[in-house]
């Protein structure tokens, strides 16, 4: 027996669904070039502190000067990355925890999960696939220990502090922070010192820019998340089992749909005291799903007359195991496509939330800009804030034209 | 979009040739706009020269018409003359005498008025468009504030101790009629014309001192009031019961309520008599309020507009405006670009951003140096301040509440963020009146002194986490508050600035941003740690209702922040049985010092207000008093825009 399985010849070099949708959707080089585009805004976003911070790397305070518990030297930047005190939002926490964790997590991951001599392909893969699931759940666990730690410090003003004699600091390339006013420089134009000017607080734009990148991120994808488990959920109840279950989702989606989304929006934000970014994810996410769960539902109405599907039912498998591991698989390719759009569209709601001005309150979301350009004539906010809204947008868009034609079988190339 | 990556660049190429082509075309019609505007700037001139002289015809006409009903008009007159009558003859002149008649005067306001029951709503809005729709006893003088000028009334007399006043009202006023629905039978009743009487102003009395009637901010200025009865048809007699120096401005700032209306429903039958202050809460009417002034209320769209046409029956001189119309706009930028495209004729307060690029650093296109827009400075009568709830633990020492008012940049905020246009308010009233003492100057933007003042009060950062606290009742309290601030601009930007000092300070500070309705709900709820708010003035002032101890317990009573201080409730009823101007100057001023030493508020600045205005709108002028921008003596130069 043994003799045998050791000569077993290789099984053959078929293609999963997943690979078959890849392969093709490299052949769509402005889509493929767009999905590298939204990684990049994705690294943009976890570098931030990296690029701007008005705290620094390294800080050395000679005896004698300045306060006594900041003597010696110190790395007050890494400690000020977990300063609740500073950064208010957990979407910053998250962000800046990823800082450390993704390249330790890919390090791992190019060392570890190496092919072993004489690996079957297909174990190989899977092997891969369950350490990043592994990592990403440790991770979370890690993130939601920090979260809760609520780690605080006292406000320092680093920059007054090198400035005083003997002291010396390594400030990151921008020494502005998205948060600390400055009442001497309102209302700046572009210059070296701030390359987007100032905002009627004297903050600088570009640092604001830059930090606005998280939350629009953050929002679209935690957004579509929530509403995209929802959709799921209840398109395929209502696809699967049909009859009453189906009329009474179906009559929720009418209903649903009848609201002007924006507007419920807007309703539902009026009745919170303070909105928070959170708020605005899951009003989003709430408000969202009902396109989702019209394309879910459809397909399971298709596949659930297919041969496979009749055959696991005769089969006598129960209901769960059928939904999740038979159909549901079927079924999400549209889901993927229209969740990339709709990662653009929370995008955009949020935006515009910030812009008429119900968003969080000194968020710096792109938004935010947009408004405050408005309000103070500036036209380098406006541009900017424009920009990165219309890039990020068109990056998602152009995904998703991407996946949409790659998952069509009749496109393929 | 475009499968390939060549089709994709030449598609941008081609987009981008659009975009160029389209501002070109831009261009090119602005340029041909703007020979436009001077040949309608040409031809409007022709057009005022035949308007002036057409109105100079029709004023001819006017007078010789109006000289044979003067009769009555100088009875009125003469009273003025009468040694014992507390109204002079006004020195300011409303009317102005080349107006040309005509036209919508189209402005803004920043929200919906709160409802039109002209007794019970207190906000400025409402008060304004009041000012409009009704009248009062009397006046007070624009010029001269110190002085009453009549409208109501043409003579009032009051005895030695100020406790009995005599009004006697004008006999040819009438009320005007509700704008219902003309065509519905039920309404008939309305149609008939009704003079103001003795009688409407005794309704008013009774029902601005009835319990069941919500009018807490006037309740506690007429609760001294002994008796008001008619004497005959025009004539009241107002007693009160202890001789107070706000008798005087309470009796003429009366205005009478029609008691012909209020004690009907719809179909106009009579209510109960003893109902009627309950129903007079809500009555059906004040949908379409009415009043006996030169404007009447023709309508309100929710969310939209609200609209004023001119009383043709009114007594006095027809102003020359014959529409106001209040536009409400939420957000000052839209407001700009309506008064820009000409789809609004005057903008109440301009934004302090847009005041910097279109007038401080306007260039030669600014619209201010083209001609298109005038503007003007006023300093408006009011002021804005943090209030700090002091039933909080947190605010109720006076130590910390000082050393937040340390932590205010006002200075800086002002200068750079106001862009100047503002002054620091140095304490309850407004900063340029003579009750302000001389020796207290605002508190300066001082972080180590509001340090130092923390650390007195026993609020330490002991737990070093960067914020202070203070172990109250055994639980460790962290600084840690919410203020409730005016979902504005402007407001967003200072508040942003002051929550980073506080975090300097090692203070906790998070901003909710509401609006208006939702804030003045949560004052009567007293469900705030700290809010921003703001006070209009009164040029006489009395400090009951903002400041004495029991207004900080009623219901909708103007004390939120529960200021407490027995000297000061002393000064306060002291103040308001002083009649001699000196003795009230040094009570008035030691009560400055009071409030300053407490600080109740961190008082910030007194608002200096730019007002922008179409160039065919005249004789803009502004008041010293309010309503500063009282629109009566306004016209438009063609008599239309």
């Amino acid at each position: 027996m043994t003799e045998t399985s050791k000569k077993r010849p290789p099984s053959p070099e078929y293609q999963t669904y997943g690979e078959i949708v890849w392969g093709q959707f490299k052949k769509y080089p402005v889509s493929y070039y767009s999905l590298w585009g939204v990684v990049g805004l994705f690294i943009l976003a976890m570098v931030c502190p990296l690029i701007a911070l008005n705290v620094p790397f390294y800080l050395h305070v000679p005896e004698g000067v300045g306060p006594e518990r900041l003597q010696g030297t110190s790395y007050p930047w890494l400690m000020a990355l977990f300063d609740r005190n500073f950064f208010e939002s957990g979407v910053d926490i998250f962000f800046n925890f990823l800082l450390f964790y993704v390249p330790l997590v890919l390090l791992a991951f190019t060392f570890l999960t190496r092919q072993r001599p004489g690996e079957d392909k297909a174990k190989w893969k899977k092997r891969r696939m369950r350490f990043l699931g592994i990592a990403s759940v440790i991770g979370v666990g890690i993130f939601i220990f920090l979260y809760y730690q609520d780690f605080r410090q006292p406000y320092v003003n680093y920059k007054a502090l090198a400035e005083l004699d003997g002291v010396t600091a390594i400030f990151p390339f921008i020494d502005y922070s998205y948060r600390d006013v400055n009442l001497m420089a309102v209302m700046q134009g572009p210059s070296m010192e701030h390359f987007l000017g100032t905002d009627r607080e004297g903050r600088d734009v570009f640092t604001r820019l830059l930090y606005g990148t998280r939350i629009s991120l953050t929002i679209g994808v935690v957004a579509v998340s929530i509403y995209t488990a929802i959709g799921l959920f209840l398109g395929s109840l209502a696809g699967f089992f049909g009859g009453r279950v189906d009329t009474i989702v179906l009559r929720l989606i009418e209903i649903m749909m009848c609201f002007p989304v924006l507007f419920l929006i807007l309703t539902l934000v009026g009745f919170l005291d303070e909105p928070s970014i959170f708020h605005i994810m899951l009003i989003i996410g709430l408000t969202g799903w009902t396109g989702i769960a019209r394309l879910v539902r459809g397909e399971f109405l298709r596949l659930r007359n297919q041969d496979f599907v009749q055959a696991a039912i005769a089969l006598g498998f129960d209901r769960a195991r059928i939904i999740f591991r038979h159909v549901m698989p079927n079924a999400v390719q549209p889901v993927f496509v229209a969740a990339t759009f709709g990662v653009a569209g929370a995008i955009l709601i949020e935006a515009t939330l910030s812009f008429l001005g119900v968003g969080p309150a000194n968020a710096p979301s792109w938004g935010q800009i947009l408004t405050t350009g408005r309000n103070t004539q500036q036209m380098s906010l406006i541009l900017s804030a424009g920009f990165a809204i219309f890039v990020t947008i068109s990056l998602l868009n152009l995904i998703g034209e991407g996946l949409r034609d790659a998952t069509d079988p009749k496109m393929r190339k | 979009m475009p499968r390939t990556f060549k089709a994709t660049v030449a598609l941008i190429a081609v987009l981008g040739l659009v975009a160029l082509m389209a501002i070109i075309s831009i261009v090119m019609t602005h340029q041909n706009q703007k020979t436009l505007l001077q040949v309608q700037r040409d031809m409007q001139g022709v057009n005022n020269s035949m308007a002036r002289i057409q109105s100079q015809l029709e004023r001819g006409v006017a007078v010789a018409g109006h000289a044979t009903g003067t009769a009555s008009g100088d009875r009125f007159a003469d009273a003025l003359n009468d040694p014992d009558n507390l109204l002079s003859r006004p020195t300011d002149q409303l009317i102005h005498p080349e107006a040309v008649p005509g036209g919508t005067l189209r402005r803004a306001i920043g929200s919906d008025p709160a409802g039109f029951n002209w007794l019970t709503e207190n906000s400025v809005d409402v008060r304004e468009i009041q000012t409009y729709v009704h009248e009062y006893v009397a006046r007070l003088d624009f010029n001269d504030p110190d002085s009453y000028a009549p409208q109501l009334a043409y003579k009032v007399t009051a005895n030695e101790d100020r406790t009995e006043y005599i009004i006697h009202l004008r006999d040819d006023v009438y009320w005007q009629r509700p704008n219902v629905d003309t065509s519905d039978p039920r309404y008939e009743w309305l149609m008939e014309p009704r003079k103001m009487t003795a009688e409407d102003l005794v309704f008013f009395f009774d029902m601005a001192r009835h319990p069941e009637v919500e009018a807490a901010h006037i309740a506690n200025y007429v609760q001294d009031i002994d008796t008001v009865e008619a004497i005959d048809d025009y004539t009241v007699r107002v007693t009160w019961e202890r001789s107070l120096y706000h008798s005087e401005s309470t009796t003429l700032d009366a205005y009478p309520l029609p008691k012909w209306l209020f004690s009907r429903d719809r179909d106009g039958e009579l209510f109960d008599e003893d109902t009627i202050p309950n129903q007079f809460n809500n009555h059906w009417s004040v949908d379409t309020p009415i009043g006996v002034g030169p404007y009447r209320f023709v309508r309100f769209d929710a969310g939209n507009r609200v609209l004023l046409e001119r009383n043709e029956d009114y007594w006095g001189t027809p102003p020359p405006i014959d529409r106001i119309e209040y536009q409400i706009i939420r957000d000052p930028e839209q407001a700009f670009a309506r008064l820009l495209s000409g789809s609004l004729d005057f903008l109440y307060r301009m934004s302090e951003p847009r005041y910097r690029s279109e007038i401080v650093d306007g260039g030669a296109n600014s619209p201010f140096q083209t001609g298109e827009l005038e503007y003007g400075k006023v300093d408006a009568f009011a002021y804005f301040y943090i209030g700090w709830n002091a039933d909080k633990p947190l605010f109720e020492d006076r130590r910390v509440r000082t050393a937040m008012s340390y932590a205010l940049d006002k200075e800086g905020i002002i200068e750079n963020v106001f862009m100047g246009l503002g002054v620091p308010q140095p304490g309850p009233y407004y900063h340029d009146h003579p009750a302000n003492n001389p020796d207290i100057e605002p508190i300066p933007f001082d972080l180590d002194r509001a340090a130092e003042l923390l650390d007195e009060a026993g609020w330490v950062d002991t737990t070093g986490d960067g914020i202070r606290n203070k172990t109250i009742g055994g639980e460790v309290v962290p600084f840690r508050f919410t203020l409730v601030s005016y979902n504005r601009p402007t407001v967003r930007s200072w508040v942003a600035v002051y929550q980073e000092t506080l975090r300097e300070l090692g203070i906790d500070m998070r901003a909710d941003f509401v609006d208006w309705a939702l804030m003045q709900n949560r004052m009567e709820e007293k469900n705030f740690d700290a809010f921003t708010g703001g006070w209009g003035l009164g040029w006489s002032i009395d400090l009951y209702q903002i400041w004495h101890s029991s207004q900080a317990d009623i219901p909708r009573g103007s004390n939120r922040v529960g200021f407490r201080n027995d000297e000061a409730d002393d000064l306060i009823e002291t103040l308001r049985e002083t009649f001699d101007p000196d003795e009230r100057l040094a009570l008035l001023h030691r009560f400055h010092e009071i409030v300053h030493e407490e600080q109740p508020y961190a008082f910030f600045y007194a608002p200096r207000e730019v007002n922008a205005w179409n160039p065919s709108l005249k004789n803009v002028v502004f008041q010293r008093i309010r309503p500063q921008t009282y629109s009566l003596p306004w016209y438009f130069e063609d008599g239309s825009n």
